[in-house]
């Protein structure tokens, strides 16, 4: 009886359970909807105002009545907050539609709406939206103590002293020192009312002994002078060493003193926060060839012969620690640095060639292995028939390939720094005319864009008062390719370095360090 | 037994099953106080501002009045005229309570009258406390607690938003927005110092400025670790190293 009644009670409240449910009959018995849409590529590159945009896909539906609406729009997905742009509504056909969009790459939507049934399908490429001032190589030179940049396009057209031309100033300056990339850069000429923030942009920063500034990269325009870079503009004269990006910061050194701000939440982008060496604010002098390294970029104290982290979220530097087996203490180890670089992208390798500070004819090539904040140094012992020891230009094969390539008796040489001793060859090359003054590996492998990647040994060479750049291919051991350039670029000044730009180049597509 | 148990079972149950009619307030006006409009509809606001700081070092030193206003939100109805108001200090126990007529101007001041309605067509108000600078202000903090008085237009709304509290002061008063992450712990000494030693007030507004970005705290932070280093090492001062009002060393 007891079974009967839970029986009874299941059942009853199965069907008061469902009984709040009224069934209308609205069965559908048609196949879902597809809609396919063909005929449009993944990746379209135009220059603005000058390339025009012409789509014609092609769509299909397993409905048979379908009645198509369309709209192509483009958003930034790095600004999420924008509101994306409409080109084109009711048409299936982009016919020569002429690109005014700001330079940059853009997600390109093809949307299509059947009208009858709602059903939607979306289509999305990348559409990279070039100016004649942002995809190209800028050769940054001085000359008579001022610094500009020298652009060329790709298709090899060449615009002399761009900044003088764009804003009606360059840099002061005796050596054009480093041309490096900022991103989320507020441009203060582009105020958007909607959010009440300047608009954030790509820029420049074109680094001389004594100058620097912030350049749009679309326009080639200065948006802010040295002093206007910093939220306390800083004290003459000025000694910028290199602009430079960490996880989270972007930094700058000024006589030696780091100054940072983080370019995903500043309004400004003004460099504010100074770090100091220590609470007891004792002082310091970076050199400016700085390391990138994971979490914090690295430098060296000239004052007390130490290297240290650099921070992006905190007043202070960090010291160095000892590793286990070092030859060389990170922290007043009495020595004065005369180059150093880091290997790659986050890298915990990192080289320098120092000398000892009692015997500057004592030079060694240091080996640093940092794991966060701690250091293990190996050293190499130059000899004075070594032509490292007597080398003036340096650059690290920022590949996979254990190579220091620098510059001796107007030579290119190639040290394999694989080992302790490294072993030194002489490369093949026809270089250019003159007094080598300007020597850079440039490598890049964007998977997804591989007419940017490269791998190329950059040298460059002074012939009175005029440059002449080459640039050579390197195979996948780090040697050229051919004794022949296969870039090459002339112009007045003497080089100071080379940068290969395009819209989508971020502060860490090349290694920001030497 | 079990059939009556079924029986009641199955008529609640259906009887829910039936259409809910939307509730229309028909009760009288209340009154409550609330955080400012644009924060009206955000849960985690309501009890914002329930507690604000005043202090005359944050206005000219010729100014002798002030005021400090509050939100009210009243429910029900909005009304074609102004509806009066009532509002009546709490006095509390174990603080220094604020005087009428000497740190604030009494609610039932005449002179306050038209000041204290909710406006015609609205059901929003602002009420103002009007504060007074006492010489008695420069050596304490006073306590000003106000609630809610029910009359003829208005009862009182949620009984936790009846009341707020002002503090009154002719000293430094600590920033609702201070932050210890930020500045570390607070005392009147360090922020009397960060006052002088930069001529900003460091009130609500400035904390927002200073905190509205990661790099702008570390700026602020760094630039008052080095101040209070100069400080304590400057011979011409003779309170280093600063210590607050409790003896605790200053520390950024």
């Amino acid at each position: 009886m007891i079974d009967m009644m839970k029986r009874l009670w299941t059942i009853w409240m199965s069907l008061l359970l469902i009984s709040c449910f009224q069934d209308q009959g609205n069965y559908n018995y048609v196949d879902n909807e597809l809609i396919q849409i063909s005929g449009i590529l993944d990746r379209y590159t135009v220059v603005q105002f000058v390339d025009t945009l012409s789509l014609n896909p092609e769509i299909t539906s397993n409905y048979a009545d379908a009645d198509f609406d369309y709209i192509y729009w483009v958003y930034d997905e790095n600004l999420p907050s924008e509101s994306p742009d409409t080109l084109s509504v009711g048409t299936k056909n982009l016919e020569n539609y002429i690109v005014g969009l700001e330079s940059k790459v853009y997600k390109l939507i093809f949307q299509v709406t059947n009208t009858k049934t709602g059903v939607q399908a979306f289509h999305e490429s990348e559409l990279n939206v070039t100016t004649s001032s942002n995809h190209g190589w800028y050769i940054f030179k001085s000359s008579n103590g001022l610094c500009d940049l020298d652009f060329y396009n790709m298709s090899g057209e060449k615009s002399e002293d761009v900044l003088l031309l764009s804003s009606g100033r360059q840099l002061e300056g005796e050596r054009a020192e480093r041309l490096t990339v900022g991103t989320n850069y507020a441009d203060p000429f582009d105020y958007d009312e909607g959010t009440n923030t300047f608009k954030k942009t790509t820029v420049l920063f074109p680094v001389s002994d004594k100058d620097a500034k912030a350049v749009k990269l679309s326009t080639g325009k200065i948006l802010n002078d040295f002093s206007e870079m910093f939220l306390e503009a800083p004290a003459e004269p000025y000694a910028p060493g290199m602009a430079f990006a960490g996880a989270m910061a972007q930094f700058i050194t000024n006589n030696g003193q780091v100054y940072y701000y983080w370019p995903y939440t500043s309004a400004m982008s003004k460099f504010a926060a100074k770090l100091e060496f220590n609470s007891d604010f004792e002082p310091y002098r970076l050199s400016k060839y700085i390391m990138y390294a994971t979490p914090n970029p690295i430098a060296f104290d000239e004052l007390s012969s130490s290297f240290v982290s650099i921070p992006g979220n905190s007043t202070y530097l960090i010291g160095m620690v000892d590793g286990t087996g070092t030859e060389l203490s990170a922290t007043e180890n009495n020595m004065d640095l005369l180059w150093a670089g880091s290997k790659g992208l986050y890298d915990i390798e990192h080289y320098a060639i120092m000398s000892d500070k009692e015997d500057a004819s004592q030079k060694y090539m240091a080996f640093l292995t940092c794991l966060g904040n701690t250091a293990t140094i190996k050293l190499d012992c130059l000899l004075s028939d070594d032509p490292l020891y007597s080398a003036s230009l340096f650059a690290l094969n920022h590949s996979t390939t254990k190579f220091l390539y620098f510059v001796s008796e107007n030579k290119v040489y190639a040290r394999s720094i694989a080992a302790i001793p490294g072993v030194n060859s002489v490369l093949d090359l026809e270089l250019p005319k003159g007094e080598i003054a300007f020597l850079k590996h440039i490598y890049c492998n964007d998977y997804a864009n591989p007419a940017n990647s490269m791998n190329k040994l950059l040298v460059g060479a002074i012939n009175g008062d005029a440059y002449e750049i080459k640039g050579y291919d390197l195979d996948a051991g780090g040697r050229p390719a051919s004794a022949q350039a296969s870039l090459h670029f002339t112009g007045n000044g003497c080089p100071g370095d080379v940068l290969f730009v395009f819209p989508g180049i971020t502060s860490t597509t090349f290694v920001p360090s030497y | 037994m079990n059939w009556k148990i079924l029986g009641t079972v199955a008529f609640v149950v259906l009887a829910a099953c039936q259409n809910e009619q939307y509730m229309v307030y028909e009760d009288d006006a209340r009154l409550q106080f609330g955080p400012t409009p644009d924060k009206i509809y955000t849960a985690q606001s309501s009890y914002e501002d329930t507690l604000k700081n005043f202090s005359f070092l944050s206005v000219p030193s010729d100014k002798k009045v002030d005021t400090v206003y509050f939100d009210l939100y009243c429910m029900g109805r909005v009304s074609d005229v102004d509806r009066p108001y009532k509002l009546e200090q709490v006095v509390l126990d174990s603080v220094t309570n604020a005087e009428a007529g000497v740190h604030f101007m009494d609610f039932d001041d005449p002179n306050l009258e038209d000041m204290y309605v909710m406006p015609a067509h609205s059901s929003h108000a602002l009420v103002p406390v009007i504060v007074l600078k006492d010489t008695s202000l420069s050596s304490k903090e006073y306590v000003l607690e106000f609630k809610i008085k029910e009359n003829e237009y208005f009862k009182l709304g949620d009984s936790t938003l009846m009341w707020r509290r002002l503090i009154v002061a002719d000293v430094v008063v600590k920033p609702t927005l201070w932050s210890d992450a930020l500045f570390g712990r607070y005392s009147k000494v360090k922020h009397r110092f960060m006052q002088d030693q930069t001529g900003m007030l460091w009130d609500d507004e400035d904390i927002k400025a200073a905190t509205s970005d990661v790099s702008m705290q570390y700026y602020w932070q760094g630039r008052f670790q080095k101040l209070l280093h100069d400080y304590n090492n400057d011979p011409a001062n003779e309170d280093v190293p600063l210590r607050d009002e409790e003896g605790v060393l200053v520390e950024f």
